[in-house]
């Protein structure tokens, strides 16, 4: 990788170094001897050349831990990902009792589908929240009536009020843009990005109500991910860690709505290299946040997805089913399938880069 | 300054703040906060001033506007 120097992981209870560790037990896996070792479990993922290592350790790992974007102990799993993986028949199958169980299995058809219907759903919800909001307006530019013009017709205007005027219009327009774009997903992040810098953006803030305000806020937030991602990545590769760390914590505070254009976004901005480095630390991130809550919750489960060829296989190693593919209904009940989707989101993630990393499929 | 201005149908009085191809918008003189967009339709040797004709329309109004703010 052009530019990058060697990711190492340390523990951070001590800021041991793990990369031997981790990268035996990766070997172990592809050679088909699992189940490994947890070895990278709760690891940090930081660039050699910002640690300062002596004797196996990294003696500045304190000041690396302070500058790393991580996530909070005992944090709340949110339900964003739900959606993201179609667990609904599964779980409908085990509140109907029946003895024929599913493992939901993780294939791209699969998560496109599911997402697509998602994002249909989401769609309509927009939609008709941006028609009740612009109604008014509508109602009165889409008027029937037709009134002859006469351009010798003139008012006085004081200039104060003509400019006020203006400002309303335009601070009008520029929120209507905004909106229209911010809920385009992907494409109108650009035209989100565009139209509220063209206008006035403090008089357009200080116009906007709650709602439009917190569409403003999500749609610069999801440009400053990309705006960092590519900035940092493209022109600075020594802040490439931080940054990403802190890209994939953004993420993954987005809104529903928002999460997948902006995680695509940022992956569209990349070549294919930097797309796997950024899908280990996206994938070290939501892995971290499973793991840690696992812990707190339940010490005795152990949940690994690094390393995991496959989900099925995933999710026999971290018990929630059995070899014969049965749940452990506990398990399901205890995390939730929020939880379930962050571990399998990142099992997928980790599984596609030893893939690329291997030969591709 | 002396704007051009037209009553509508809801008896209200509007200055012509802008007028960008056939777009024309309005303000409400006497209320800032209301305002519209209609458009200019030339009919024989008279013009009117008429409602758009769709969301898409005032959409394109609504951006044209946007921009010549730049």
């Amino acid at each position: 990788m052009a530019n990058y120097s060697k990711q190492i992981f340390f523990r951070p209870t001590d800021g041991k170094v793990l990369n031997e560790d981790w990268e035996s037990a990766r070997k172990q896996i592809m050679d088909g001897n699992s189940p490994s070792p947890i070895s990278n479990r709760g690891a940090v993922p930081v660039r050699e050349e910002f640690a300062d290592i002596k004797d196996g350790y990294v003696v500045n790992y304190q000041e690396l831990l302070a500058k790393t974007p991580r996530p909070k102990m005992g944090i709340e799993i949110p339900n964003y990902q739900e959606h993201r993986i179609s667990y609904d028949d599964t779980m409908k199958r085990e509140k109907q009792g029946s003895k024929t169980i599913e493992v939901p299995s993780f294939t791209n058809e699969k998560y496109d589908h599911a997402h697509e219907e998602q994002r249909k759903t989401d769609d309509e919800r927009k939609t008709k929240q941006l028609k009740k909001k612009m109604s008014k307006f509508n109602d009165k530019c889409l008027s029937d009536a037709s009134v002859a013009r006469d351009r010798n017709h003139k008012t006085k205007v004081e200039e104060k009020r003509f400019n006020e005027a203006k400002k309303k219009i335009k601070v009008f327009a520029a929120g209507v843009l905004l909106t229209i774009a911010v809920m385009g997903s992907v494409k109108g992040i650009d035209a989100a990005k565009d139209s509220f810098e063209r206008a006035d953006t403090r008089h357009a803030i200080a116009a906007m109500d709650e709602e439009e305000m917190a569409r403003a806020n999500q749609g610069y937030h999801v440009r400053d991910i990309v705006e960092r991602n590519t900035r940092y990545i493209d022109h600075d590769p020594n802040k490439f860690f931080y940054e990403n760390g802190a890209i994939a914590n953004d993420i993954l505070e987005l809104p529903d709505e928002l999460f997948e254009p902006a995680l695509f976004t940022v992956y569209e901005s990349m070549g294919p290299n930097r797309q796997n480095d950024v899908n280990d630390n996206i994938g070290n991130v939501i892995y971290n946040i499973g793991n840690r809550a696992t812990i707190e919750e339940n010490p005795t489960a152990y949940v690994e997805t690094n390393g995991c060829r496959n989900f099925d296989e995933f999710l026999i190693r971290n018990g929630f089913v059995d070899e014969n593919g049965m749940p452990n209904y506990e398990l399901y009940e205890n995390y939730g399938r929020g939880l379930l989707s962050a571990y399998n989101n990142a099992a997928n993630l980790e599984y596609d880069r030893l893939i690329n990393e291997h030969g591709g499929r | 300054m002396n704007l051009e201005s037209v009553t509508l149908e809801n008896g209200n009085e509007y200055v012509i703040v802008k007028e960008i191809n056939d777009y024309l918008y309005l303000s409400n003189i006497n209320n800032p906060d209301d305002f519209l967009v209609r458009k200019n339709v030339v009919i024989g040797d008279k013009e009117y001033i008429q409602g758009l004709s769709s969301k898409e329309e005032i959409n394109e109004a609504l951006k044209l506007y946007n921009e010549s703010e730049e």
